[in-house]
C-alpha cells in the first residue's frame, strides 16, 4: 500500500510542478461562469420575450388589453409591440415573436355587450415559459372580463350605446358609485388580507444565478480535471515510465491506485474551494457540503475511469483525446453543466438527467439545496462504487494487456 | 545469473525471437550484439517481464519469470532503451520514485539515492526537473533509476544510443563497476567497439536468432586469423565470384555489382593476384580497404551484411 501513495505523491509533484494545466481546468468553467454572469447574473434571470399584438378594433377596452401585458413584472419578461396581423404572422413564421394577440373587430363592443367574441393567440412553439405565461395572462383577462359583466354589466351596455352623452356619463357614474358601496363591505376592510415580503433583489438575483449555474460549473470543472488527468496514461506510456514500472515487482494496480488517490485528492480540493466560493463569495445556500465536497469527488473519479477508458482504448495520444473530448462535450451540453435543465426543452433535458453528469448534477443540486435521504444516498453511493470498481477492473485490463507496449 | 532458454516471440506473422537460448552469469557482462530489429530489445523485454514469450524459458536468479515473476521482478534492474523518467520530478524525487518501487524506503532509500547521484555524477543537480537536463545527463540519470536498488540482474537495452562521447565513456565505466560488484549485467548494443571492450561473452543475434556466441577470443577464432578485404567499383558479381575460386584460401562473403567483401589470411600480400583475377573477369576496383579480424568482420561473414545503426 505504501507504493499507492507514493504513486499519489509522485503524481500530486508533477502537477504541482505544471500548474498550467490545472489552471486551465478550472479556469475555463470560471471564465464561462464570468460570462454568463455578465449576460443573466446583474439584471435578471428572468427571460424576456416579444408580444406581437394585432390590434384590429382599436377600442379603449382593446388597448387596455394590449396595454396589460405592459404591466408590473409582466412588463419585464414581455415587450409589446403593436404590427398589423399580416406583419405579425409573417414575424411568427419566422420565429421573430414569443407570441402574437390577435384582437378582432368588435372586442370592445362585444365586452360591453357580453357578446361572444374570438381572441387570437399564436404561439412560438421553440418557446415554451413566455407563450405559456402570454396564455395565463390572457385566460385570466378573460376571466376577470366574465366577472366584470356580471357585477357591472348594465353600466357597460348603457356605454356600449354610442358616445355617451354628460347626461349618460352622470348616469353611470352615478351607477358605478352605487356598486362601488355595495361591494365596499367585502373590500373596505379587505376580508383576505395578502402579506407581501419583498426581499432584497440584489441579493436575490445573486442566490438565483448562483443555484442555477454554479453546481454545473462545479461539475463542468470536475469534467474538465478528469479528462486532464485521464490523459496522464498516455504520458506515462509516451515517457517510458509505464514500461519500467512494469519491469519493477509492483502490481500495476497500486500504480492505478495511486493514480485515483491523487485524482480524488485533486478533485476533493476544487469540490471544497467551490463549495466555499459558492457559500462565501456569491452568498449561496450551501447545505450538507461535506456529503456534497465527497459526492462530487466520487463523481470526478468515476468520470477519470471512464474518460481513462476511452484513453487506453484509443490507438494514440491523440485519439485518446479527441475521442474523450467527443464524448464529453455532449455530455457538459446535455448534463446540465453548462445550460441549466430548466432553460432546456423537457425532452432534452429528461435526457440529460440520465447522462452521468446529469445525474450527479440532480444529487448535487438536491443536497445543496437541503435535501439528504441517508438511505437513498447510501444506495447512490454504493451504485456509483460499483461502477467506479467495474471501471477499474477494465481499466486494470487494458493496462495489463496491450497499453503498455 | 540470466538463463534464457530456447525462447520464442512473435508478433503477428512476424517472428520476432526465434529460439535464443544463453546463459549470464554473475559478475560478467553479456552482450547482445545485433543489428536494428534484430531482436535484442524483445529479448530483454521477456526476462523483465514486460513480453510474453510464445514459447521457451526464462529464469532470473533462479526464478522462473512467468511462475515467478515478482520474485524475478526483484531481483533485477533494467535500463530502457529510450529514456524513462518524469520529466517534471528533481532527480532525487525519481530516484525515491524508482528506488520505492523496489521496495527501498527511508534511510536506506536516502542513502542510495546518495549512492546513485555520486556515480552518475549529478549530485549537483540533484534538486532540478529533470527537463533542465541535456540528453547524456538524462541517460545517467536512466542509468542511475535502474541500479538504484542495487539489483543482482542488471539489463541494459542499448543506453549509449545517443550520447555525446564523454557520457558513454563514463556510462560504460559504470557498467564495469556493476559487474565488479558481483552483478550480472546483460548488455545489448549495435556498437562494435562497445561489444569489443565492454563484453565478457557475447551473442550475436539477426533476424532473432543467435548466429554466435562466445568469449570475444572464441569469436575471433571463428575468423580463423582471416583479414577482411572490401573491394569498391564495377564487378559482376558471378564472374567476379568465378575468378576468385581459382585462387585458394579465399572465402567471397559478399558479391554485389559495387561492392566485393573476401575473407582471406595475409591479404596484403595476396593483392596482386587478385587484382589480376578480376581484371581478367571485367571487374574495375577502384577502392581497397582491409580489416583484421574484428567482431565487425565476424559479423559480416555469419550473416552477409555490415552492422549499421
Amino acid at each position: 500500500m505504501r507504493f499507492v501513495w507514493a504513486s499519489a505523491l509522485k503524481d500530486l509533484r508533477r502537477l504541482r510542478r505544471d500548474p498550467a494545466a490545472l489552471a486551465v481546468w478550472i479556469g475555463i468553467p470560471v471564465f464561462v461562469l464570468l460570462i454568463l454572469y455578465v449576460v443573466f447574473g446583474r439584471g435578471s434571470v428572468m427571460p424576456q420575450g416579444r408580444l406581437l399584438v394585432a390590434d384590429e378594433d382599436g377600442s379603449l377596452l382593446s388597448g387596455l388589453l394590449a396595454g396589460a401585458f405592459g404591466q408590473g413584472p409582466l412588463g419585464k419578461m414581455l415587450v409589446v409591440e403593436r404590427v398589423k396581423q399580416d406583419e405579425g404572422r409573417r414575424r411568427m413564421e419566422r420565429g421573430d415573436g414569443s407570441a402574437l394577440l390577435i384582437i378582432p373587430k368588435g372586442f370592445g363592443r362585444a365586452v360591453l355587450l357580453n357578446q361572444p367574441c374570438q381572441l387570437k393567440l399564436i404561439t412560438n412553439p421553440a418557446q415554451r415559459i413566455l407563450p405559456g405565461i402570454v396564455e395565463e395572462t390572457l385566460s385570466i383577462v378573460v376571466e376577470g372580463a366574465f366577472y366584470l359583466q356580471l357585477v357591472a354589466g348594465d353600466e357597460l351596455r348603457v356605454l356600449a350605446g354610442g358616445p355617451p352623452t354628460d347626461q349618460t356619463i352622470a348616469d353611470v357614474s352615478v351607477r358605478f358609485n352605487r356598486l362601488g358601496n355595495s361591494l365596499a363591505r367585502y373590500l373596505d376592510p379587505l376580508l383576505i388580507e395578502v402579506q407581501t415580503k419583498v426581499e432584497e433583489e440584489k441579493a436575490s438575483v445573486r442566490t438565483n444565478f448562483a443555484a442555477a449555474f454554479l453546481p454545473g460549473m462545479l461539475l463542468l470543472a470536475v469534467l474538465f480535471v478528469a479528462q486532464g488527468l485521464s490523459g496522464d496514461f498516455w504520458k506515462e506510456r509516451t515517457s517510458g515510465t509505464l514500461r519500467r514500472l512494469v519491469a519493477s515487482p509492483q502490481p500495476l494496480s497500486w500504480f492505478l491506485g495511486g493514480k485515483l488517490l491523487a485524482a480524488a485528492l485533486v478533485l476533493l480540493a476544487v469540490a471544497l474551494a467551490g463549495l466555499a466560493c459558492a457559500r462565501w463569495v456569491v452568498n449561496m445556500d450551501v447545505n450538507y457540503w461535506l456529503p456534497a465536497a465527497l459526492w462530487i469527488t466520487f463523481t470526478g473519479v468515476a468520470m477519470f475511469l471512464l474518460l481513462g477508458l476511452l484513453q487506453l482504448y484509443a490507438s494514440s495520444e491523440r485519439a485518446g483525446n479527441i475521442l474523450s473530448t467527443l464524448v464529453m462535450f455532449p455530455l457538459i451540453f446535455l448534463g446540465g453543466s453548462f445550460f441549466p435543465f430548466e432553460a432546456m426543452p423537457e425532452t432534452l433535458a429528461a435526457i440529460g438527467r440520465w447522462t452521468p453528469n446529469g445525474w450527479a448534477l440532480v444529487e448535487l443540486r438536491s443536497m445543496l439545496a437541503g435535501s439528504l435521504d441517508l438511505t437513498r444516498m447510501g444506495a447512490v453511493f454504493a451504485g456509483l462504487a460499483a461502477v467506479c470498481l467495474a471501471a477499474f477492473l477494465v481499466v486494470l485490463r487494458r493496462l495489463r494487456r496491450g497499453f503498455v507496449l | 545469473m540470466i538463463e534464457v532458454e530456447q525462447l520464442r516471440k512473435v508478433f503477428g506473422d512476424v517472428v520476432a525471437v526465434d529460439g535464443v537460448s544463453f546463459t549470464a552469469r554473475p559478475g560478467e557482462i553479456f552482450g547482445l550484439l545485433g543489428p536494428n530489429g534484430a531482436g535484442k530489445t524483445t529479448t530483454i523485454g521477456c526476462i523483465s517481464g514486460l513480453l510474453t514469450p510464445a514459447s521457451g524459458r526464462v529464469r532470473v536468479m533462479g526464478h522462473d519469470v512467468a511462475r515467478e515473476g515478482t520474485a524475478a521482478r526483484r531481483t533485477l534492474g533494467v535500463v530502457p532503451q529510450e529514456v524513462a523518467l518524469y520529466e517534471d520530478l528533481s532527480a532525487t524525487e525519481n530516484l525515491a520514485y524508482w528506488g520505492g518501487a523496489h521496495g527501498l524506503r527511508g534511510g536506506a532509500l536516502r542513502r542510495r539515492i546518495q549512492e546513485a547521484l555520486e556515480l552518475t555524477g549529478l549530485q549537483d543537480r540533484a534538486k532540478e526537473p529533470v527537463k533542465r537536463f541535456s540528453g547524456g545527463m538524462k541517460r545517467r540519470l536512466n542509468f542511475a533509476c535502474g541500479i538504484v536498488h542495487q539489483p543482482k540482474v542488471l539489463l541494459l537495452d542499448e543506453p549509449t544510443v545517443g550520447v555525446d562521447a564523454q557520457s558513454r565513456v563514463r556510462l560504460l565505466d559504470l557498467v564495469r563497476a556493476e559487474a565488479r560488484s558481483g552483478v550480472c549485467v546483460l548488455y545489448t548494443t549495435h556498437y562494435m567497439e562497445e561489444a569489443e571492450s565492454l563484453c565478457d561473452r557475447l551473442a550475436i543475434i539477426d533476424y532473432g536468432k543467435i548466429v554466435a556466441q562466445g568469449t570475444l577470443a572464441e569469436l575471433r577464432s571463428m575468423l580463423a586469423q582471416r583479414d577482411l578485404l572490401r573491394l569498391t567499383g564495377a564487378f559482376r558479381p558471378d564472374a567476379a565470384r568465378h575468378a576468385l575460386q581459382g585462387l585458394d584460401g579465399i572465402e567471397v562473403l559478399q558479391a554485389e555489382d559495387s561492392l566485393l567483401v573476401l575473407a582471406l589470411a595475409e591479404a596484403s600480400r595476396r593483392l596482386p593476384a587478385i587484382f589480376a583475377a578480376l581484371a581478367a573477369a571485367g571487374a574495375e576496383v577502384r577502392g581497397t580497404t582491409l580489416t583484421q579480424p574484428s567482431l565487425e568482420s565476424l559479423f559480416i561473414r555469419l550473416t552477409g551484411k555490415e552492422l549499421r545503426e
